[in-house]
C-alpha cells in the first residue's frame, strides 16, 4: 500500500514539476533575478547616498501617502451611492451604465491624463471655449495641482469602490433588511446596524485596493502633476532615467514594495474573510425597482452625477481629437473647427520630429507586442493552473506567480535596467514586462473556471474510456475557454496601456501607443498635443472593446 | 384584528394580487396556501408594510395602516432562510428587536434569558449564529420574532428549509406558541399537509384569489373547486353532466352511470360538473351505495400498504390503497359510500 502511495507521489511530482519547470524559468529569470539586481545595488551603493537624499526620500513618501489617503477617502464616498443603487435596485439600462462605469478603471493611466487635459488642461475643451481671464491666463488652471491629481485618482478608481462593495452589497440578503424593519429598525438604523457592519470588509478591501492604486500612480501624475509632486513611483523613474542616480531609485522601490506588500497581504487577508463569510448565491429579489421618491430621486441623481463625472473627460478627449483651434488657411480665426488633421498627421514621418517612425508605427507596435505578452500569458497561466489542479503539492509554488501583483510596473523596469543593462534594448523584453505584469490576471482568469470544474464529470470521461490528455482536451478545455480568452484580452488590455515598465524599456524607435502620447504630450504646439489626443482615442478605443468582450461572460457579471 | 380591503398588486405589469379580501379576526392562526407565485408572500409584504399595494386597504383594529412605516407596526415576521443577521450573535438577534424599542438593558437580559430557556438553547447565547444548524437557527429566528412581543407574526415557508422529521417536530412547537396559546399568526406555506396541521384556518390563494377560507376540516370534507381538491392531493376526480336537477350522469370505462345527489341548489340539466371520491375500498363485489369497475394499472408500495393506480375511464385513473400488490390488468370494483361524494361546479 505503501508502495504505492509513494508511486503516485513521486510521478505527481514529477508531471507537476515538468508543468511547472518553463513558468518557474521564466518568473525567475524576468522577474525575481531584476529585482535581486535592485536590492545588489542599492546594498553595494548605499553608503554613497548623502542625508540630502534622505530627506527627498522622506518627503516622496510623504506626499505618496497622503495623496493616496485622500484620494482614497473621497472615492469610498463617492463610490458607496453608485454601489448602492447597484446592488439594490432595477432599472432601465442597469448592465450598461454597469459597464460604462467601469470604463475609467480599465483606461490606462496615459489616457486619462490625457482626457483630463483634453477637458480641463490650458489648452482643454473648457478652457478653448472659455474667455481668458483678465490676466491673459486660462480660466481653468487646474494643470500641476494636487487637485487634478485627486479627480483623476478617484476618476479611474470609482469603480473599484462600486465593483467590490457592490457585489457584497448585493450578496446581502433583503430580507435581513426587512426583518429588521419589521423588528422596529428605521431605514437609518438598518443600515448603520445591519448594512454597514455587513459592508465594513468589503469597503475595506475596496478602500485598500484604491490607495495601492494611488499610492503606486504613476502616469497620471507624471502627466498632470507637473514637477511639482512626484509619488514614489514618479521619482524612482526620474532618479533612474533622468538624474542617473540608481542606488536612491533603488531605495525608493524598495520602500514602495515594502509598503505594496504589506497593503497586498492585508488586502488578501480581508479578500479571504469576505469570500468566507459572503453569501455566494444572489438572491435576485435583492433587486427592485425603486418604488418611493426618495429611491427614485436618489437613483437618478446617483447616475447622472456618475455619467457626468465618468463621461465628460473621455468625451472631451474624443472632440479634442477632431477640432482644432488653428483655422485652416483662409477662414476666420475664432473657435473650434472639424478636423481628421491629427489623425493623419500619425502617418506622416514628419521631419525634426522627436520620432523616427511615422507616429502610427506605435499603434502597430502596442498591438504586437500585446499579442506577444497575450500568448505568454495565457501559456504560462495554463501550465501553472493544469499543475494546481491536478497536482495539488504545486500549490506551495504557484503563489510565486502571484509575487508581480506586488510589484510596481517602475520598479521592475528599474529591475531589467540593471539585470539586463547592455541588454536592455531587446525588443523582447517589452512583451515579457508586460506578460509579467498580466501573468496573475491571468491566473484568476482560469483558476476558477479549472476549479469549478467537478472531478465527477472528469471520472465520467474516464469510466467512458477517455485518456488523461483526452479528458484534458474534450472536458477541460472547453469548459475553461472562456477563462484563457478572458486571459489573452486581459494581457493584451493591460500590455496596450503599459507605462510605467515600457518607459524603461522602449527604444526610440519602437515606441508603444502610451509611450508615443507621453512624447507628444511633452512637446510644445498644437499639432503635438492634437495627435496626443488622436493617439489616446484610438487607445481607448482598443481598451473598451477589449473590455467589452470581456464583460460578455455572465459569469462575471454578478447582478 | 387584521383585515384587509379589495388589495391588489401588480409586478413587471402583471397583477399578482386582485381584489383580495382577508380577515384574521381571532388569536388564531390562518395558514396562506398556494403554489410558489400565488403571491402569498407578496401579501405578508404588504400586511408587513414592506410593499405598497396597488389600490386596497389594510387595517389593524380598524386603523388604515397606510401611513404606518414596518418599523412601527409591530408584526413580527420570519422567513424560510430565517435571515439572522450573522455579524451578531444569537443573544444579540434575539435581543434586536428590544433594542429597538429601547427596552432598559436589564429587562432585555430578561427577556433574551427566558427566550433562550423556552427554546432550549441557553448555552448557545454567544454562539455565532453561523454556527446553528437548520433547526437551531429557526428556533433562533422564531425567538427573534417573538421577543418584542409583536401583534401579529408572519412566517413565511418557516420550514420550507428543514428536513422531514425536523419539520414534525418544529411544526409541533409552532403550534405551542402561535394562535390561541400565544401570538396570532399568517403562515404561509405549499404544503397541504403543513397547513392541516398548523392552521386554525386555511385560506387558498390562486391566481391573485382566495379561493377558499374555511378550516382546515371543511376545506379537506369540502373543497369548492377541482383545483383546491387537486391542490389539497384529492385527484379521484370525474366530470359528468346533470341531467336533472338531482342527478349527474358519469361516462366509465364500459357503462354510463348516473348517480342522485342532493345538491344545496338544484342542478341545470346538461351542465358540466365534476365529482370527487374521497376514501373508498377496493373489492370483488359492490359493498357501498356507488360503485365504479376499474382495472389495475400499477402498483406502488408505500410500506404499510399499496398504492393501487387503477383505469376508471380512458382518460381518469383513481388511485387508492390497498393492503396487497394487486395484479395489473385485473378488474376490480371500487366501492363508496354516498357522503363520500363531493359535488364539485368549478
Amino acid at each position: 500500500m505503501e508502495r504505492t502511495t509513494s508511486k503516485i507521489n513521486l510521478k505527481a511530482l514529477t508531471i507537476g514539476f515538468m508543468l511547472l519547470i518553463l513558468p518557474l524559468i521564466f518568473i525567475f529569470f524576468f522577474y525575481f533575478f531584476p529585482l535581486t539586481s535592485v536590492l545588489k545595488r542599492v546594498f553595494t551603493d548605499f553608503s554613497s547616498l548623502d542625508v540630502l537624499a534622505g530627506k527627498s526620500v522622506t518627503k516622496v513618501v510623504w506626499f505618496t501617502l497622503w495623496q493616496a489617503f485622500l484620494s482614497t477617502v473621497i472615492t469610498v464616498i463617492l463610490g458607496l451611492p453608485a454601489a448602492w443603487i447597484f446592488s439594490r435596485f432595477t432599472f432601465r439600462g442597469k448592465s450598461f451604465f454597469k459597464s460604462l462605469f467601469t470604463v475609467p478603471f480599465i483606461l490606462p493611466s496615459v489616457v486619462t491624463a490625457a482626457a483630463f487635459n483634453a477637458l480641463i488642461g490650458p489648452r482643454g475643451l473648457l478652457n478653448s471655449l472659455l474667455p481668458p481671464a483678465s490676466s491673459g491666463r486660462p480660466q481653468i488652471e487646474l494643470m500641476n495641482t494636487i487637485w487634478i491629481i485627486l479627480i483623476a485618482h478617484v476618476f479611474y478608481n470609482i469603480s473599484v469602490v462600486i465593483r467590490i462593495v457592490g457585489n457584497a452589497w448585493a450578496a446581502i440578503d433583503r430580507k435581513m433588511e426587512d426583518v429588521a424593519m419589521t423588528l422596529g429598525a428605521s431605514r437609518f438604523t438598518v443600515w448603520k446596524e445591519i448594512v454597514l457592519p455587513m459592508l465594513t470588509p468589503s469597503i475595506l478591501s475596496a478602500a485598500l485596493v484604491t490607495f495601492l492604486f494611488d499610492f503606486t500612480s504613476y502616469g497620471v501624475v507624471l502627466l498632470l502633476g507637473g514637477i511639482r509632486f512626484r509619488t514614489i513611483e514618479v521619482e524612482i523613474s526620474y532618479q533612474a532615467l533622468t538624474v542617473f542616480n540608481l542606488p536612491l531609485a533603488g531605495i525608493l522601490s524598495i520602500i514602495q514594495m515594502i509598503f505594496t506588500v504589506v497593503i497586498t497581504l492585508m488586502e488578501s487577508a480581508i479578500s479571504r474573510k469576505i469570500t468566507q463569510t459572503q453569501s455566494q448565491k444572489i438572491n435576485m429579489d435583492n433587486f427592485k425597482a425603486a418604488t418611493t421618491d426618495f429611491d427614485r430621486w436618489a437613483v437618478r441623481i446617483v447616475l447622472i452625477f456618475n455619467t457626468l463625472f465618468l463621461t465628460t473627460p473621455l468625451l472631451a478627449l474624443f472632440l479634442r481629437s477632431i477640432l482644432s483651434t488653428t483655422p485652416p488657411q483662409g477662414s476666420a480665426p475664432a473657435g473650434f473647427h472639424l478636423t481628421l488633421e491629427y489623425y493623419q498627421l500619425l502617418f506622416v514621418n514628419a521631419r525634426n520630429s522627436f520620432f523616427y517612425v511615422p507616429p502610427i508605427k506605435a499603434i502597430w507596435n502596442s498591438i504586437s507586442t500585446g499579442i506577444i505578452a497575450a500568448l505568454i500569458v495565457i501559456t504560462l497561466s495554463l501550465l501553472i493552473t493544469i499543475a494546481e489542479n491536478r497536482y495539488r503539492w504545486t500549490r506551495t509554488v504557484t503563489s510565486l506567480f502571484m509575487f508581480p501583483l506586488g510589484t510596481s510596473a517602475v520598479t521592475l523596469g528599474l529591475g531589467y535596467l540593471l539585470f539586463f543593462s547592455s541588454n536592455i534594448k531587446n525588443p523582447a523584453l517589452v512583451p515579457i514586462a508586460h506578460s509579467l505584469i498580466g501573468l496573475p490576471f491571468g491566473i484568476r482568469s482560469i483558476r476558477p473556471l479549472l476549479e469549478g470544474i467537478p472531478n465527477s464529470l472528469r471520472q465520467a470521461a474516464t469510466i467512458l474510456g477517455a485518456t488523461p490528455l483526452t479528458v484534458f482536451r474534450k472536458i477541460d478545455i472547453p469548459l475553461i475557454r472562456r477563462g484563457i480568452l478572458n486571459a489573452g484580452i486581459f494581457a493584451f488590455t493591460i500590455s496596450l496601456g503599459e507605462f510605467g515598465a515600457t518607459s524603461f524599456l522602449s527604444l526610440p524607435e519602437r515606441p508603444t501607443i502610451p509611450i508615443a502620447i507621453f512624447r507628444f504630450l511633452g512637446q510644445p504646439g498644437g499639432a503635438n498635443y492634437g495627435q496626443a489626443m488622436a493617439m489616446s482615442t484610438i487607445l481607448m478605443v482598443f481598451c473598451v472593446v477589449g473590455v467589452l468582450a470581456f464583460e460578455r461572460d455572465p459569469d462575471q457579471n454578478l447582478g | 384584528m387584521l383585515q384587509l380591503l379589495n388589495i391588489a398588486y401588480s409586478y413587471d405589469q402583471k397583477m399578482l394580487l386582485e381584489n383580495l379580501n382577508f380577515n384574521l379576526t381571532r388569536q388564531e392562526v390562518v395558514c396562506l396556501l398556494g403554489e410558489s407565485g400565488s403571491g402569498k408572500s407578496t401579501l405578508l409584504r404588504i400586511v408587513a408594510g414592506l410593499e405598497k399595494p396597488l389600490q386596497g386597504e389594510v387595517l389593524w383594529n380598524g386603523r388604515n395602516l397606510a401611513n404606518v412605516p414596518p418599523n412601527e407596526r409591530n408584526f413580527g415576521l420570519m422567513f424560510q432562510d430565517y435571515s439572522l443577521f450573522p455579524h451578531l450573535n444569537v443573544y444579540d438577534n434575539i435581543a434586536f428587536g428590544l433594542k429597538m424599542k429601547k427596552v432598559a438593558k436589564s429587562e432585555i437580559d430578561t427577556a433574551v434569558t427566558q427566550a433562550l430557556e423556552q427554546i432550549g438553547m441557553k448555552a448557545f447565547a454567544f454562539r455565532k449564529v453561523t454556527e446553528l444548524s437548520g433547526g437551531e437557527q429557526q428556533r433562533v429566528a422564531l425567538a427573534r420574532a417573538l421577543a418584542p412581543k409583536p401583534h401579529l407574526l408572519m412566517l413565511d415557508e418557516p420550514l420550507g428549509a428543514l428536513d422531514h422529521s425536523l419539520r414534525v417536530e418544529l411544526l409541533q412547537e409552532l403550534k405551542e406558541v402561535l394562535g390561541k396559546n400565544g401570538t396570532p399568526a399568517i403562515y404561509v406555506t405549499h404544503d397541504h399537509n403543513e397547513a392541516l396541521t398548523i392552521g386554525d384556518r386555511i385560506a387558498i390563494l390562486h391566481n391573485g384569489q382566495i379561493l377558499q377560507n374555511d378550516s382546515p376540516e371543511k376545506i379537506y370534507n369540502q373543497p369548492n373547486s377541482v383545483w383546491i381538491a387537486r391542490f389539497m392531493g384529492m385527484n379521484n376526480i370525474l366530470s359528468g353532466k346533470a341531467v336533472s336537477e338531482t342527478e349527474v350522469k358519469l361516462e366509465l370505462a364500459s357503462e354510463e352511470k348516473t348517480i342522485v345527489f342532493e345538491p344545496k341548489y338544484p342542478l341545470t340539466p346538461g351542465q358540466t360538473v365534476h365529482v370527487l371520491f374521497r376514501n373508498g375500498t377496493i373489492g370483488e363485489l359492490c359493498e357501498g351505495d356507488v360503485c365504479l369497475p376499474a382495472r389495475v394499472d400499477a402498483s406502488f408500495f408505500k410500506g404499510n400498504s399499496y398504492d393501487i393506480r387503477l383505469k376508471v375511464n380512458p382518460t381518469s385513473m383513481f388511485t387508492l390503497q390497498h393492503p396487497n400488490q394487486l395484479t395489473v390488468g385485473e378488474i376490480k370494483t371500487l366501492c363508496y359510500q354516498k357522503t363520500d361524494l363531493v359535488l364539485l361546479f368549478l
